[in-house]
């Protein structure tokens, strides 16, 4: 079962293409962190799969082939936007009762419990919530809807290291407990291994990374050799990041563990963290899974 | 906020008529025991014209400027339109709640139709009351003071017009709010929207209807002065005829002898004002005078009303169609 799924998905606004032709499959039961430079298209691509916006061109479905906005799809995911909108006038009790009543499946003990381990005040208007606060009632909105797919935008962004820690544990509790899917947004790459066991990187509105954390990972190596040599390699293996220090130079490359490596050269395995800011540096390079995962319409 | 704000504002508006309407019904009560109402016109005694200044007086300052006061209600909705239904989704665009909103399992098409549902259903309802209300404030202090009911912003404040009034300017709100989806220009658009057609509601959609509707043309009997509660209209010699109780003059003109139209001036009428019914009669045959009126019957007001009213709902149902539709079609 894939949690989305988009087939040239493409989104422009008035004469920019804030997307163009993304296509994806995204694994139901996986964390997934979607990642890109400001302006990547990664909340259009939310903003897609949840139905607030629709494609210029390609399609889009989520949870095993519901259509993006639909009824069904509409009530197996829960969306937090960015900066966790909530309307300031209401208490919290309030916002839970309105949530309730918008939804057909929700659990109130576990909201409630939850915002009592929080040590959310129910009857504290919205408004003046701390940022942290707002952010982790919206989290406890969307898990008590009881969804198959939280996808939330940018959830980290306003919240200062602390809360953003308590955070990512709430989430990582909720996805422990329900097993569901998640994918959210990111421009912090840092923290992100712990968390993420799939990884999207979109630049400049092009899908150029997606797959499973572990793959990725075992998938490239830094070679560690002498900078002369350096363009032995560029034919060879294509690096695709060169970063040269004196005499050595470190390239980054696609290839695993088992490969052979030439004699002056020593291969060390790569952080999440240095193998996206390597493809961020380097948008033109691409690492997709092929077609063959994909249930792609015959163009 | 802005709910409170309209609830306060109208409930506030309803307490002061409904006391000054207390005051003159009870005066106007007093006034029909002590007989002061004879066939042929007023009482002139001096225990009249006390409860009459009683009467007056019960709707002070208010009565003293009625043409405002209607003014300053029919303009209720306007207010209505801007502060409730311009913000309506602009506002949730505008803080991002349409986000978390639109993406909840029940969906943006019904959220925001239950939303107009809501809101509408409860403005028709307090603006239904409030027209009651304000129609026979307004017809209480006409007695006061000569207004008529046919025309100008007291056309809009009855039970039937005032609730589709409110009604419409709420959906236009609404809808501006859909379409344009920031607050302030979206206030900006319904009150341009809502201050011409308030002044097209005001100035001219009756005479329109008049000119649809054929008038009736009379020979009035008895002058203007006899029949109480006739409008009469204001022209030169139109003061001396009076359609039947409730109806609208549009027009009032003077035959000869010889069943000519014959102009007549304010003067020649002055000796008329201060002779009794019988004899204003003989003094109108002497002269070989016989007064016209043309008007519409009171019976066709509240067709009018209907006229009026029927057709604000019909446009604010449309209005909230086109809503739900442009919600459910654009783009968050």
């Amino acid at each position: 079962m894939n949690a989305i799924e988009t087939a040239g998905l493409s989104r422009r606004y008035r004469r920019v293409w804030a997307l163009r032709d993304c296509t994806l499959a995204i694994p139901a039961g996986r964390v997934v962190a979607l990642v890109g430079p400001n302006g990547a298209g990664k909340t259009t691509l939310l903003n897609l799969a949840v139905g607030l916006t629709t494609p210029t061109e390609g399609t889009v479905t989520v949870l095993d082939g519901r259509p993006a906005g639909s009824a069904q799809a509409r009530s197996g995911i829960a969306f937090v936007a960015q900066d966790a909108p909530l309307y300031p006038n209401l208490s919290v009790a309030d916002t839970l009762h309105l949530t309730r009543n918008l939804n057909l499946r929700w659990d109130q003990k576990r909201a409630a419990s939850r915002l009592a381990e929080l040590a959310i005040p129910l009857d504290r208007k919205v408004g003046k919530l701390s940022g942290g606060q707002q952010a982790q009632l919206a989290l406890t909105l969307a898990v008590a809807r009881l969804p198959e797919l939280v996808i939330l935008d940018e959830p980290l962004a306003r919240l200062d290291p602390l809360a953003r820690h308590d955070f990512m544990a709430s989430l990582m509790a909720a996805v422990a407990e329900d097993g569901l899917s998640v994918l959210f947004s990111s421009h912090v790459v840092a923290e992100l291994e712990r968390v993420a066991d799939y990884l999207i990187v979109l630049s400049r509105g092009r899908l150029q990374v997606a797959g499973p954390v572990d793959d990725l990972v075992a998938g490239h190596r830094v070679l560690t050799g002498p900078a002369a040599e350096t363009d032995l390699f560029n034919e060879r293996l294509a690096p695709l990041h060169v970063q040269r220090a004196g005499a050595q130079a470190h390239l980054m490359v696609r290839m695993d563990a088992a490969a052979a490596i030439p004699a002056g050269w020593t291969s060390t395995p790569v952080g999440l963290e240095e193998l996206v800011l390597a493809y961020l540096r380097e948008p033109d390079a691409t690492v997709l899974p092929g077609p063959a995962t994909l249930n792609r319409v015959a163009s | 906020m802005a709910l409170t704000g309209a609830a306060i504002l109208l409930g506030a508006c309803a307490v002061v008529l409904g006391v000054t309407g207390l005051r003159m019904q009870s005066a106007h009560n007093a006034l029909n025991r002590a007989h002061c109402f004879s066939i042929g016109g007023f009482n002139v005694s001096s225990r009249c014209g006390q409860l009459w200044g009683s009467y007056y007086h019960g709707g002070y300052p208010l009565t003293s400027s009625i043409g405002l006061v209607a003014a300053a209600l029919a303009i209720l909705p306007l207010l209505i339109g801007m502060f409730i239904g311009a913000p309506l989704l602009a506002r949730e665009f505008e803080s991002g709640t349409a986000r978390f909103a639109w993406t909840q399992a029940v969906g943006r098409g019904r959220w925001t139709s239950a939303k107009l549902g809501l809101l509408g259903a409860s403005l028709a309802a307090a603006g239904a009351a409030f027209g009651a209300l304000a129609g026979w404030w307004l017809v209480l202090a006409d007695g006061t003071m000569a207004i008529t009911r046919w025309q100008g912003p007291q056309f809009g404040l009855t039970a039937v017009t005032f609730p589709g009034w409110l009604v419409f300017m709420f959906a236009a709100g609404v809808f501006a709010s859909a379409a344009i989806r920031r607050t302030v220009p979206a206030m900006a658009a319904t009150a341009a929207t809502g201050a011409v057609l308030l002044w097209f509601s005001a100035e001219k959609f009756t005479g329109m209807l008049t000119s649809v509707s054929p008038l009736h043309t009379h020979t009035s009997l008895v002058p203007a002065t006899l029949a109480a509660g006739g409008d009469s209209a204001d022209l030169i010699g139109g003061n001396a005829a009076a359609a039947p109780r409730g109806g609208w003059v549009l027009n009032a003109w003077f035959t000869g002898p010889r069943g000519r139209i014959v102009p007549v001036d304010a003067n020649t009428l002055n000796p008329l004002w201060n002779l009794k019914p019988a004899a204003q009669v003989s003094w109108l045959a002497s002269h070989h005078l016989t007064p016209w009126v043309s008007y519409q019957s009171a019976g066709r007001f509240w067709t009018f009303q209907a006229v009026e009213g029927g057709a604000a709902v019909l446009i604010a149902l449309l209005l909230a169609a086109s809503t739900v539709w442009l919600v459910r079609r654009r783009p968050a």
